[in-house]
């Protein structure tokens, strides 16, 4: 299990997100405080559910009560209803396992010559909102875990983790698979990230992994 | 670039997921330039006009399809109406003052002394704050109680997690 740390200020969380994705330092901050208070014990947090490598640091930094939950146990805080790809937490009680019938229906919606679009991807936020509506009772929007926290799951996907080109340096273009032939990624105004960069943060390099 | 991201892999001919073996595959370039709270606003304010209830807060009251909004006047205690919410960074401000807003209560349910953490959010939501010339805000209140007491009473899906934010 991952472990990102908050203390010091060179962590692996910030670096990956702002090094790696580009996510700005001042949302990752917030981010990653956030993820430490509530879901971690002040210097880590799990990025999953419990873990032994996060524990209450009784007496350190102010007493956590109980253990820390990890990121997967943070509804209606960090996480919040109507995910792409995941399950509403009050309808299955697991909003953290990818349900694959709902990563099919975006799969299935993309062109396999072409790439989702930044607004396919607002059309999706906005038909899984609506789904919500129509399912779970216990649908709730809120300013910061909806508005602002879902809404961001969304644009980080396609921001973020789209292969970034001259045609598409802003993201905006998800591809079904890994397509490397375009000759546009060949820019050196873009930088390219290898898999052993990200990982060496942590100490292991290691390249990409072959199931 | 989907099925990398996302931890889905074509083995023997099926698409299946591998808990946990989400990455970035070989050959992907990064965003040019940073996304942060500016840009982020920019694309939810897009997003929101195209479609509106994505700036719809609120939630579900008992069943399905039983979705009741907030207008805009009661949950900034009149500073914002629906015009001036999508104006400037006024939207930003408004979340991330609910966010401070709520810290204190939401700190207190999870650690017994709240000084050392409520300080960490704090000083996190400040700078972000200050950059985007926010307006001071009040205590943030929804007909005579805290704003965000006033969502959970109203809304189940917050009662029963316990938060409203």
């Amino acid at each position: 299990m991952l472990v990102g740390s908050l203390i010091p200020l060179k962590k692996m969380v910030v670096l990956t997100r702002t090094s790696v994705y580009g996510l700005g330092i001042d949302i990752t901050t917030v981010l990653a405080v956030m993820s430490s208070t509530v879901a971690g014990n002040l210097v880590s947090f799990s990025l999953g559910g419990q873990t032994t490598k996060v524990t209450s640091l009784l007496g350190l930094l102010g007493s956590l009560l109980g253990t820390p939950q990890g990121i997967d146990h943070t509804h209606n805080l960090i996480e919040s209803d109507g995910s792409s790809t995941r399950d509403d937490i009050y309808m299955t009680g697991d909003s953290w396992t990818m349900n694959m019938t709902k990563f099919m229906e975006v799969y299935n919606s993309i062109d396999p010559n072409g790439g989702m679009t930044f607004d396919d991807m607002g059309q999706r936020s906005a038909n899984r909102w609506n789904q919500s509506v129509a399912n779970n009772p216990y649908f709730y929007y809120g300013p910061w875990s909806g508005m602002f926290g879902r809404s961001g799951g969304y644009l980080f996907a396609t921001r973020l983790m789209s292969n970034h080109s001259v045609d598409h340096p802003r993201g905006g273009y998800l591809s079904k698979l890994n397509d490397q032939s375009k000759s546009t990624h060949s820019s050196t105004s873009l930088t390219r990230v290898q898999p052993e960069t990200c990982y060496a943060a942590s100490g292991a390099c290691t390249t990409s992994r072959e199931p | 670039m989907l099925c990398s991201q996302w931890g889905v892999y074509n083995i023997s001919g099926t698409l299946t997921y591998k808990v946990g073996w989400e990455q970035i595959p070989a050959n992907w370039y990064r965003i040019q330039g940073d996304y942060n709270i500016p840009d982020i606003l920019a694309d939810i304010l897009n997003w929101g006009t195209q479609h509106p209830q994505l700036l719809s807060i609120g939630g579900n009251v008992g069943s399905v399809n039983s979705f009741v909004g907030v207008d805009w006047i009661n949950l900034t205690g009149g500073v914002f109406d629906a015009g001036s919410i999508l104006q400037g960074n006024n939207l930003a401000c408004f979340v991330l003052q609910v966010l401070k807003t709520g810290s204190p209560t939401m700190l207190s349910s999870l650690y017994s002394t709240v000084a050392t953490p409520l300080a960490l959010l704090n000083n996190a939501i400040a700078t972000p704050m200050l950059n985007l010339s926010c307006p001071v805000f009040g205590d943030l209140k929804m007909g005579g109680t805290d704003l965000l007491s006033a969502l959970q009473a109203k809304y189940p899906g917050a009662k029963k997690a316990a938060s409203a934010l």
